[in-house]
């Protein structure tokens, strides 16, 4: 124990026998008073506070002493230690304590509560859903009726809404736009021109094709000179009577079905051939 | 429960969700954060909320529960002034708040250098009024324990103020 603190025990001493002079009592009763106010048991700063100011070491020892009983009394309260006189006289001490004003804090308590929250609860509800329909979509459990929804909310939707799911929406909006410029880009194939290499070449199939075509024609074509049906146009003649008319036509029809006999008499053998070691 | 049931519960207690994460963390973007996550888990959960009475108490306590692992898994600043712009028009005394602005910072940041636990009970006491034993619920301390950190909250507060106003 330092002289000085040796010295202040003496004045406590003194002051709880009663043996004060009037001038030791008034200064250590007003330094208590003040000091009830302020008493914070057990707090360093508040030593140091105290041992920055002008109190006197009187006071600040009997502050230590006062400090030490009520603050192992607050620690026995907190643990349940206390018997029932105990914890009477912390919860008086603790009530008077609440009681005193703190003007600063009071006004730091009327601020704090302003304070809101800088959301709505229904946009976070809707966000929660939103995310809940993205999930299963991306896990292909989607209703059929959720599946609009989704591709709405995916074209309508600001990512900075949703940030975890930036990823899967910037991948979702990257295929729909693809899907759309191959769109557009389908009827431009249609009216892309052939490369001249290639218009040669489909020119030169087209005029080889109509030379053949008119070369077979002409070899192709009938003589002149033989009795066809061309030239038998030639010889029409107009029968005015109707029984001359009509053996004319039995001849004609006669003389095609001699024609016609004589045309499918070679084909009677075409039944042999089923006979032939070809279909066997 | 519908989802404007929903809405209509955690509207009435979404503020003193944002306020006490905000206590907790220190950072307004990082309380936002938080209370989200909180209204997440609730809807995701919200078959068990139901049948919760405290519905509110509950929601404070995984507010500070989900706060704390913000604050321990990362360490924030101190101090952080943003959440004064929040202040409403229709505080109590705009022109008082405006005169002591200054010293309410101060007395913000001495707020928040106190321990966590004296912080968030002296929170819940003196700014969202609850009760010793509501905030015995929502902490998971005792009674007595809730009570000596208020009190050794306040005095540290006191102690702190008298020397800033000597100052």
């Amino acid at each position: 124990m330092s002289n000085l603190d040796r010295i202040a025990e003496e004045l406590l001493e003194k002051y709880e026998q009663g043996l004060c002079s009037v001038e030791e009592k008034v200064q250590v009763e007003k330094h208590l008073a003040d000091m009830e106010q302020d008493f914070v048991p057990g707090y360093e700063d508040l030593k140091e506070s105290i041992e920055d100011s002008s109190l006197h070491i009187d006071v600040k020892s009997l502050i230590t002493k006062r400090n030490l009983e009520m603050n192992q009394m607050l620690d026995r309260f907190e643990r349940d230690e206390c018997d029932l006189e105990g914890t009477k006289t912390v919860e008086s001490f603790l009530a008077d304590q609440n009681r005193l004003n703190i003007p600063l804090y009071q006004n730091f308590i009327l601020a704090e509560r302003q304070i809101r929250a800088p959301f709505s609860s229904t946009s976070i509800i809707e966000k929660i859903e939103v995310e809940s329909l993205l999930d299963s979509y991306e896990d292909g459990t989607i209703s059929d009726n959720d599946l609009t929804t989704v591709e709405s909310v995916i074209d309508s939707i600001s990512i900075d809404d949703i940030p975890s799911y930036k990823a899967f929406i910037e991948q979702e909006k990257a295929i729909s736009s693809n899907i759309n410029v191959l769109d557009l880009i389908e009827p431009e194939v249609k009216v892309v021109p052939l490369d001249p290499d290639r218009s040669w070449r489909l020119w030169g199939m087209i005029a080889a094709s109509l030379v053949f075509v008119l070369a077979a024609i002409f070899v192709l074509k009938p003589d002149s000179s033989d009795a066809t049906l061309a030239n038998q146009d030639n010889n029409t003649i107009e029968i005015e009577d109707a029984a001359e008319a009509l053996e004319f036509t039995l001849a004609a029809l006669g003389l095609t079905s001699k024609n016609m006999k004589k045309g499918t008499e070679n084909m009677k053998y075409l039944k042999d051939l089923r006979h032939t070691q070809i279909y066997k | 429960m519908t989802n404007q049931e929903f809405a209509d519960i955690i509207d009435e207690v979404k503020d003193k969700m944002y306020r006490l994460a905000l206590r907790v963390v220190r950072n307004p973007t990082e309380a936002e954060d938080v209370v989200q996550e909180v209204i997440i888990k609730v809807w995701d959960k919200r078959v068990y909320f139901e049948s919760i009475e405290n519905k509110a108490g509950w929601c404070m306590t995984l507010t500070r529960n989900l706060a704390i692992d913000k604050t321990r898994s990362k360490h924030r600043r101190t101090n952080d002034i943003d959440g004064y712009n929040n202040l409403s028009n229709n505080a109590p005394t705009p022109e008082d708040i405006l005169e002591t602005s200054d010293l309410l910072q101060k007395v913000k940041e001495l707020y928040n250098k106190l321990p966590e636990i004296q912080r968030t009970v002296l929170h819940l006491r003196d700014i969202e009024e609850y009760s010793y034993d509501e905030i015995s619920e929502i902490t998971g301390y005792t009674s007595n324990q809730v009570k000596i950190n208020i009190y050794r909250g306040r005095q540290a507060l006191k102690s702190q103020l008298k020397i800033l106003k000597n100052a």
